[in-house]
């Protein structure tokens, strides 16, 4: 222990440097909007005031964007891990032809950076009548976080001994039935990471958001926030606490998904 | 009464290669039937056919007088214990045990009197609410026969359940299988390679090799009656001494003589089986360790002279290595002989115990 001290103070810097921004703009948010730029470092300024968000929430249209990006958010996540699971079962179990080329082809997707993607997926989207709509971004969003999803979980499936299924079906169970009560109970901790990568690749989303969504009904939450920016001037104390209250979700998912996130969940089973 | 399983002509191929060729047997009611056979031979494969595990290229699987050659696992009426255990690790031994009697929808009460019914028998009643990573590697095992035995299927499949055991654990397992067998009057289908596992527990043993059947038949017939050389080096512990040499006829007179030169006669009784087959057939001639000793000043059969290489203490008795002619050839002895290298002993056979098999097809050429 002694000897890792210096590792402690390393990490107690990260932590710091990690949380600086966050505190800053909580101390922003919280600040009346005549001193925003003040450089005093203290964390609760004196005159605090919640004033900024009362205006988020009942001078603009937080709450539309909040529903937006959870509607969104929620479905890309059901959406991408159901097709990614089915998927990877698939690649983990049954060899076919391509197999090996498709892995590959997934891993190269990954490679290749949204903003190339944007036109032709601009256009496809055009053709299918789902531009400026929720589906559109759903399907979108749901396509760029599979390749992932799909690598993560074929390799944690790898890990399941095949025995396992094979007991299921011999007790009674189907070939399904053994991949939904046998297979994905015993997959939770890499079904929660595969859903947090999606659910943050959702919430945060912009670029894609904003070529999609055109009417300021389906505006997410950061393509609300961009609209608080006046041509001439921005409201960052208003600015800030919206940023605030949109990170609230997602910090509860966090949390609340560290339960799932076991490890040793299939020792014992088989013959280690 | 229509068999529990009957096999018939099953073949199991992937491209070119057959794995399992033509196999056909059956298990009456209540029989303990053992496959054995090296690693690779096909025991496993054909067990998992039985399973519905694996598909098979042709003939069929009957259980219970029903062709269920395509039908999945869960449709076979089977239960099957597996090499790794393969326990749901999520749950507990009494939801592991109690899992298949959910699926087929039996009442909890009932589910609840088999469950403590067989964990009575297995002695997991202490453990019923433990996962499988806190159990050694018996109790686990143990939950695994238990979560098989506990639907009372028509055929229980065991697929080498105890080579991951320790050598204790292994010798009293298998006095529970064959309790459990006797009390259940279960018709059991049992993968193995060891084949002390195969004598002990067996009412028929199945020896398989490059996926054909070479022998089946109750253990000692095996023991006394192989049909070839497989069998016969494969069944025993030590495995059978084979030397090959050549019939030599001399004036009538039928001898053996290996291919360094050691001679003897062969004895009157096996002649007529050998007709046909005079001076010059080439042949292996086998004994078993255990049917050679010590010979002593009155002896009247054959003595070699042996010269001991190595010495295997096994408790009461020793298995000696000598060189005798230049064959290598091994001979159970009884607790006072402890012969130490370089030693010299006279050994000596009852004809009565001699195998004697075809160079070329291995097959046996005598009955004894």
């Amino acid at each position: 222990m002694k000897k890792n001290w210096w590792i402690h103070i390393v990490l107690c810097i990260g932590c710091l440097i990690s949380a600086f921004p966050m505190l800053r703009i909580i101390m922003v948010s919280l600040k009346p909007g005549d001193r925003l730029f003040s450089t005093e470092l203290e964390f609760f300024p004196p005159d605090a005031t919640i004033a900024n968000y009362i205006e988020v929430f009942t001078d603009t249209g937080f709450f539309t964007w909040l529903f937006n990006s959870l509607i969104i958010t929620v479905l890309t996540a059901g959406l991408g891990v159901t097709l990614a699971a089915t998927a990877a079962y698939a690649l983990s179990r049954y060899r076919f032809p391509l197999r090996g080329p498709m892995l590959i082809f997934l891993m190269a997707t990954q490679m290749i950076p949204v903003i190339v993607l944007l036109l032709p997926l601009y256009f496809m989207l055009k053709k299918l009548n789902m531009i400026d709509s929720y589906a559109g971004v759903i399907v979108a969003y749901s396509v760029t976080t599979l390749p992932f999803c799909v690598w993560l979980l074929k390799g944690y499936f790898d890990t399941i001994p095949r025995s396992l299924e094979e007991a299921a079906q011999v007790d009674g169970l189907t070939e399904v039935g053994s991949f939904w009560k046998i297979v994905l109970p015993l997959s939770t901790p890499s079904l929660a990471i595969a859903m947090l990568y999606s659910i943050t690749q959702a919430w945060n989303e912009y670029i894609v958001a904003r070529v999609i969504l055109q009417s300021s009904e389906f505006y997410t939450w950061p393509l609300g926030l961009f609209e608080l920016q006046g041509d001439f001037s921005a409201k960052w104390g208003v600015f800030a606490a919206a940023s605030v209250a949109v990170s609230v979700p997602v910090i509860c998912v966090f949390l609340y998904s560290s339960k799932w996130l076991l490890s040793g969940l299939t020792l014992g089973g088989v013959k280690g | 009464m229509s068999s529990p399983l009957t096999i018939t002509n099953l073949v199991k191929s992937y491209g070119d290669k057959k794995v399992l060729d033509s196999i056909s047997f059956d298990a009456k009611q209540g029989e303990f039937v053992v496959l054995v056979g090296p690693s690779g031979c096909g025991k496993s494969t054909l067990l998992r056919s039985v399973a519905g595990l694996e598909t098979v290229t042709s003939g069929s699987v009957n259980i219970d007088g029903r062709d269920v050659t395509h039908n999945v696992p869960k449709d076979r009426d089977i239960a099957m214990v597996f090499q790794d255990y393969a326990l749901y690790p999520h749950k507990t031994v009494y939801e592991n045990i109690a899992f298949g009697l959910r699926i087929r929808k039996v009442s909890e009460e009932k589910i609840d009197r088999l469950v403590k019914e067989a964990a009575e028998k297995l002695d997991l009643m202490p453990l019923l609410d433990r996962r499988p990573a806190a159990l050694s590697g018996g109790q686990r095992q143990r939950v695994a026969i238990g979560r098989a035995i506990v639907r009372n299927p028509k055929i229980f499949l065991f697929d080498e359940p105890l080579s991951n055991l320790d050598a204790k654990l292994r010798g009293s397992m298998r006095v529970s299988i064959a309790k459990l067998h006797r009390e259940l009057n279960a018709t059991v289908l049992y993968v193995t390679h060891d084949q002390v596992e195969a004598m002990t527990l067996a009412d028929k043993i199945i020896v398989l090799e490059g996926g054909q059947i070479q022998q089946m038949g109750a253990p000692l017939e095996l023991y006394y009656h192989p049909s070839n050389v497989f069998v016969a080096t494969f069944i025993g512990s030590p495995s059978m001494n084979l030397l090959p040499g050549k019939l030599v006829d001399a004036g009538g007179l039928l001898s053996f003589k290996s291919d360094r030169g050691i001679s003897f006669p062969i004895p009157n009784e096996f002649r007529t089986q050998l007709s046909g087959r005079g001076g010059g057939s080439e042949v292996i001639w086998g004994l078993r360790p255990e049917n050679m000793r010590v010979a002593s000043e009155t002896s009247t059969g054959p003595i070699f002279d042996a010269k001991v290489i190595v010495t295997e203490l096994h408790g009461p008795s020793s298995a000696v290595v000598c060189d005798v002619g230049g064959h290598e050839i091994t001979v159970m002895l009884p607790a006072p002989h402890r012969p130490k290298r370089g030693d010299m002993l006279k050994l000596e056979f009852k004809s009565k115990h001699l195998y004697i098999f075809d160079k070329k097809t291995e097959d046996s050429l005598i009955e004894v």
